[in-house]
């Protein structure tokens, strides 16, 4: 007889007047793959954080293998074989991978720990990342670091939220194997925005919607309740690149020149040249590590490129401009990763970048933005935060927009409204960059796709 | 060799065959001193090594645990009156006063800790910083223990029982020397144990190592109170070394100087010995001759140019690094 893992009863969870979760009953069978779905704030990532123990809720129980274990702290429910990743990867970036894993490794020599470590490391192939600091890792690379530390515990339990954000197609499927090998005796919840991922995973898909339960039951049956499945494995029809000949007739808004970019001693990028015109989507793909991130930070001003690079902007040269005056001049930049900034209200953060609720509500259609106006950004889900800056961004009209992995953390119906409102920016002559993996969705709206590889870009 | 940098994997990677080298050249320079400098240096270099075990203990909870401190002077004043109180009632034995001294300053800071630990970044700070002020009234009004505002003196300690009392300077300076590379080289073990690399981790990602199965307040509340021991030991090196405490031997002041020579160099802990040595040089020998009764002024200017010149340093390295534009 298969046991219950996880017995959640009555569970709400409340921040000030929002109620995140209203009396969810959810039952988790040992041993299965369950995978909770839902938009954007639907309360899935409060609901894995009350399971874990890194809150407490309003009101309920969460029972873990019979015990009731709601009232004990993160640390005694990871003792008791619970183990989590977190939407953003928590890794620890002063210590090397091997020491992150390390650590997880419990009653045990730290020695024959490190050893555990390079193994596991190893049979992931990372092997060569061992002795780099986390900080120094890709995103990807952190990823699928978090997983193996949340996996060398050997847990009971183990708690994935959104593991595939902001990984590219063939890392999803490298992550994927990670999780499939997940021994049959650890249960498994999952929540994720690519419904490729739920389908492989789950054999129980539980859907939330407005932080009530709304079906639990088989992954096909649940998922065709989910309101335009942002299905990441849709393959987005590239649009025909817009003739160069009408393209060379109008001034590029924002140019790149002779970029070269290092990271310590790894050589991202060479002699990358790249122009974006003035009402043209241009997007650039390539996998983890290929320099897309150091290429937008490079343009929002935060990462050196070497001497020869020439970066303009409508013709004026930003190359030795600091961040600042870069955004002032007209070039805004949405970096992965960044966060709203915490204890301010949504309405404080859009006054922060020059804007309102209303009109960056009406900038990404999303009502929401202005009816929480007076919502701290910390109560917020991931999703939504990442909307909220990507709103942030597209009020300022600004004449070129740089948006690096946009998508990351955002329900389908989210990406779909992005996909219309980069259209308008680029109808309003915005030059918009946008880099990302080769799977995702807004790809197909873009004039123009690059793909970036060995440090310089090709036609896609 | 025992390395005793403790700024981390960063600084490990960074670290060329001169740095590497650099720790053996420092540790036989500061033996040699006292052939080499006058008594009156040498008794400052004394007073830097206290300050300098001060600063360690800083650095172990600011830049280590993550956990920013101003009170660590506290704990060296606890230190310092129990050392001068057993040299007074029980014993001149200097190693058995820097025992106890070390014991009494983990006690008082297991049980200020249970309290003080609950709170992490600026909140930690402001109660280090009233534990510290606190402790500084009590010196200064418990006149049966401490002597008052006068302070407490004591006889020269003896290293080993039945022999002569220590006096000269140079000595009592090797003495000092001997005791901070003892606690140096516990603290450089510690930090290289799964124990520091869980400091690290929790002052990093708290969240992740609770997710491991680790009750981090212990951690935190431990790192607290080994921290104080170190400040202890200071106390009982300052009695030996000195002869003499008084309330603002553990005051404000000493708190902050001894973090920002945590926190000047090179994060490690022989560079917060060094940024000791600085300090002490600059307040003791260069202010005196250049603005006498200004010495405060002078190190702060002092720390802004350091400050300062760590940003230049950057800008610098980056100019003359022919893969980057000189980029800020």
């Amino acid at each position: 007889m298969t046991g219950i893992a996880v017995d959640v009863h009555g569970l709400t969870h409340r921040y000030g007047n929002a109620t995140v979760l209203d009396a969810v009953d959810l039952r988790i069978a040992s041993g299965s793959r369950h995978a909770i779905v839902g938009a954007n704030g639907a309360g899935k990532t409060t609901l894995l954080g009350l399971i874990a123990g890194s809150g407490r809720p309003t009101d309920g129980r969460v029972r873990f293998d019979g015990r009731d274990v709601t009232d004990l702290p993160h640390h005694r429910r990871a003792q008791l074989g619970m183990s989590r990743t977190w939407q953003r990867p928590a890794v620890i970036d002063t210590l090397t991978a091997v020491d992150n894993i390390a650590l997880a490794v419990r009653r045990t020599p730290l020695r024959s720990a490190r050893r555990a470590a390079i193994h596991l490391l190893d049979q992931a192939g990372l092997g060569r990342a061992g002795n780099m600091l986390a900080a120094h890792l890709a995103y990807g690379q952190r990823r699928i670091l978090e997983l193996l530390t949340a996996l060398a515990s050997e847990p009971r339990l183990l708690i994935l939220d959104e593991p595939s954000a902001g990984l590219s197609e063939q890392e999803v499927a490298g992550l994927l194997g990670q999780i499939l090998t997940v021994s049959d005796a650890t249960t498994l919840v999952v929540t994720d925005h690519s419904m490729a991922l739920i389908e492989a995973v789950a054999d129980v898909v539980t859907l939330l919607d407005g932080g009530r339960h709304a079906h639990t039951g088989e992954p096909s049956a649940v998922l065709a309740h989910l309101p335009s499945a942002g299905d990441l494995s849709a393959s987005p029809a590239v649009h025909a690149p817009v003739a160069v000949t009408t393209r060379e007739a109008v001034r590029a808004r924002l140019q790149v020149r002779s970029l070269d970019a290092s990271h310590g001693r790894h050589h991202v990028l060479r002699a990358l040249t790249l122009s974006v015109y003035p009402g043209e989507i241009t997007a650039i793909i390539g996998s983890d590590g290929s320099g897309r991130s150091t290429l937008v930070n490079i343009l929002a001003g935060l990462h050196p490129a070497h001497r020869n690079a020439r970066i303009s902007l409508d013709g004026v040269d930003l190359t030795c401009s600091s961040a600042a005056q870069r955004a002032r001049a007209g070039l805004t930049t949405v970096l992965q990763g960044t966060l709203p900034i915490p204890g301010l209200t949504v309405a404080d953060e859009l006054r922060l970048c020059g804007t309102d609720p209303r009109t960056a509500a009406d900038a990404l259609a999303l009502p929401w933005i202005a009816a929480r106006g007076r919502q701290r950004v910390e109560t917020l889900s991931g999703g939504e935060r990442q909307s909220l800056l990507v709103a942030c961004a597209l009020a300022r009209r600004s004449a070129a927009l740089v948006l690096d992995e946009p998508t990351e953390g955002m329900a389908g119906p989210v990406v779909d409204r992005l996909r219309d409102s980069l259209r308008r920016s680029a109808a309003r002559q915005t030059a918009v960059l946008l880099t990302t993996t080769p799977s995702n969705p807004l790809l197909g709206t873009a004039d123009r796709v690059l793909r970036l590889s060995n440090g310089n870009l090709h036609d896609a | 060799m025992i390395t005793l940098t403790i700024a981390g994997v960063a600084a490990a990677a960074r670290t060329t065959a001169a740095r590497r080298a650099s720790l053996p050249l420092a540790v036989a320079a500061a033996i040699a001193a006292p052939w080499v400098l006058d008594a009156y240096t040498i008794s400052l270099g004394s007073y830097a090594i206290v300050l300098g075990l001060v600063a360690v203990s800083a650095l172990l909870l600011t830049d280590v645990a993550g956990l920013p401190t101003l009170g660590q002077g506290a704990y060296l004043a606890i230190g310092g009156y129990t050392a001068a109180t057993l040299s007074r009632t029980v014993t001149s034995n200097g190693p058995l006063q820097l025992l106890a001294a070390t014991a009494a300053a983990a006690t008082a800071a297991a049980a200020v800790g249970v309290f003080a630990t609950r709170t992490r970044g600026t909140t930690f700070l402001l109660t280090t910083v009233a534990v510290g002020v606190l402790t500084q009234a009590v010196a200064s009004r418990a006149t049966s223990i401490t002597g008052g505002d006068a302070g407490r003196s004591v006889d020269p300690i003896t290293i080993w029982p039945a022999t002569a009392p220590v006096t000269r300077h140079g000595y009592l300076y090797l003495y000092a020397l001997a005791c901070a590379l003892a606690v140096g080289g516990a603290l450089a073990l510690l930090l290289r144990s799964r124990f520091g690399l869980t400091l690290r981790g929790i002052a990093a990602a708290e969240a992740r190592v609770q997710a491991n199965g680790v009750a981090t307040g212990r951690y935190v509340l431990l790192v607290y109170v080994i921290a104080a021991a170190v400040a202890g030991a200071a106390g009982a090196v300052l009695i030996a070394v000195r002869h003499t405490i008084g309330p603002s031997d553990g005051g404000f002041i000493v708190s902050a100087l001894a973090l920002l020579a945590a926190l000047v160099t090179t994060r490690t802990m022989t560079g917060a010995m060094l940024g000791a040595a600085v300090i002490v040089a600059v307040r003791d020998l260069v202010a005196p001759a250049l603005l006498a009764g200004h010495a405060n002024i002078l190190l702060g200017a002092l720390f802004l140019a350091a400050a300062a010149g760590r940003s230049i340093a950057r800008r610098a390295r980056l100019a003359a690094d022919p893969s980057t534009g000189g980029f800020p």
